[in-house]
């Protein structure tokens, strides 16, 4: 009788390790099927965004189909940003009214780099669980917790819906878990009953200024190993994109642009020959939630920006050197 | 196209590949135009052979096609329930009442009162930052913020890192809003160890 009921209890726990296997598994795949969500499905909705005293309410058109993605975000709360994207690149309407910023010299990859394996990187640095279901402008959401194991990454608290994973409110967490911004959809319509009339710009942006980048596209080189490049990596950020211009008289400078990610934040490294003046004194600045540092050395231009804390991207920053130093 | 790519499009349709080769190629049909047309073109061949003409290839598809994959491993019912979310919500005059008293409700005292001033850092002024591992102290300067000079390695940033996950939205989102504050009032400064949460609910 004592070895049935042990038999019993150990069968019990069992269930329960399984169960709860079963129920991180799928919390983290519910990561994945939001990013596809997020790019695949059609939809359209107005949303708020807070952060700090700051709030906006901003309207999303982002339309799926054969002939690709396009995507429209305007500011309504009078500010009048706006950007849209499509196959053509980015256009960023600035708020001032009368300049757009493009990027037309860089085109996305038509496959990814790194196929995907971000959850197996996310699982290192976060840990993944589900905190309930409510009901965000009108639909069923699953909460779920995203909660970093470090401080050189926030956290986020995700409430996807409850059928296909799509964003339906997002809050990005400090380390201390308190939200330091927090975007949630008011309204928002799906599939069919998207309105892509809406992807259409407020102007014509050949009304606008112009303003390009001025960033070299540079060439995919997964495979090369950076000439420039960090000593210091926060634990769980690997590189999973390269681009590199080589310098000429035409092309102009030497430029490189690693991406570090670790499956769910991401950290942009740009190692640059200016051409010229290049004395940067060591800064961060903040971009709302982005932290950017900037320096010179050797003769090189260093920005690093990312969706993370300050002290990653001054860890990222400060170590970059020739990787021949190394 | 090759008829080999072709082939393996068909393959995934009729679920004869694997979860993880299903994955990666789910992303490649949502990165590459040519790849995502014929992916459609498939969906509305075949729905109109199982007369299923008033359900065609939708943006969606690869959803679908994904939670059918997830259903295979997973008890059946689970994802089977009804769209609820394919019913009419309202329009986007009631979507502006609608964001009022979602501000309202993200944020019911109002912000705590907040000194614009509070938030900067002596912009002259070394602050000393404390690492979590240990990294060599050294001074930062905070300085202030040029969006138009930073604006495209954040463009860039999110066109690479961003929108392959499907967050290049959420991600450009915070730094629009901020280019706006900064052009419509003071430049903004950094602490370089410190992040300003919001309110809490």
């Amino acid at each position: 009788m004592r070895r049935l009921a042990a038999l019993t209890v150990c069968a019990g726990f069992g269930m329960l390790l399984a169960a709860s296997a079963r129920a991180g598994e799928l919390a983290i795949d519910w990561l994945d099927r939001m990013s596809v969500a997020m790019n695949q499905m059609s939809y359209q909705g107005t949303f708020v965004y807070h952060q700090e005293d700051r709030m906006e309410t901003m309207r999303i058109t982002h339309v799926s189909d054969e002939n690709g993605v396009r995507e429209r975000l305007v500011s309504l709360s009078g500010g009048g940003g706006e950007m849209l994207r499509d196959a053509n690149g980015v256009s960023w309407v600035l708020g001032d009214g009368s300049s757009v910023m493009t990027d037309g010299s860089f085109q996305r990859p038509l496959f990814p780099l790194m196929p995907s394996e971000q959850e197996g990187l996310a699982a290192h640095s976060y840990e993944v669980g589900f905190a309930g279901k409510s009901l965000v402008a009108g639909h069923l959401a699953r909460k779920i917790k995203v909660e970093p194991r470090d401080h050189y990454r926030f956290g986020y608290a995700l409430w996807l819906e409850a059928h296909s994973g799509l964003l339906l409110k997002w809050e990005l967490l400090d380390p201390d878990r308190k939200p330091l911004a927090r975007l949630m959809f008011t309204e928002i319509r799906l599939g069919s009953e998207v309105d892509p009339g809406e992807l259409k710009p407020a102007r014509e942006l050949n009304r606008y200024q112009a303003v390009e980048t001025g960033l070299p596209a540079g060439g995919s080189a997964i495979s090369v190993e950076p000439r420039w490049a960090p000593v210091k990596i926060p634990p769980g950020f690997k590189l999973t994109a390269h681009r590199f211009q080589d310098g000429g008289e035409d092309d102009g400078g030497e430029y490189e642009h690693l991406v570090y990610s670790d499956g769910l934040a991401a950290v942009s490294v740009y190692i640059e020959d200016p051409a010229g003046d290049a004395d940067r004194p060591e800064r961060i600045e903040r971009h709302g939630t982005t932290h950017a540092f900037t320096k010179s050395t050797g003769g090189r231009i260093v920005t690093v920006v990312g969706d993370v804390p300050a002290a990653t991207v001054l860890m990222i920053g400060k170590s970059v050197e020739p990787a021949t130093v190394q | 196209m090759s008829k080999e790519t072709r082939e393996i499009i068909s393959s995934l349709m009729d679920g004869e590949v694997s979860r993880e080769a299903s994955r990666f190629l789910v992303r490649r049909i949502g990165s590459d135009e040519e790849l995502h047309a014929t992916w459609a073109r498939y969906h509305v061949v075949r729905d109109c052979l199982r007369n299923r003409g008033e359900v065609y290839a939708r943006s969606d598809l690869s959803v679908r096609v994904r939670n059918a994959i997830a259903d295979e491993e997973r008890p059946r019912g689970r994802f089977r329930q009804a769209r609820r979310w394919l019913k009419p919500v309202g329009g986007a005059g009631i979507a502006a009442s609608v964001a009022l008293l979602a501000v309202l409700a993200v944020n019911p005292g109002g912000a705590p009162p907040v000194n614009p001033t509070e938030s900067l850092v002596d912009q002259n002024v070394s602050q000393p930052f404390s690492s979590p591992q240990g990294i060599p102290i050294t001074p930062v300067i905070s300085r202030t913020v040029s969006t138009n000079r930073m604006g495209p390695y954040l463009l860039r940033h999110y066109q690479v890192a961003g929108a392959g996950q499907g967050r290049a939205i959420v991600g450009f989102v915070p730094v629009m809003v901020s280019n706006q504050r900064l052009e419509a009032a003071e430049p903004e400064a950094v602490n370089p160890d410190e992040n300003k949460p919001v309110d809490s609910q």
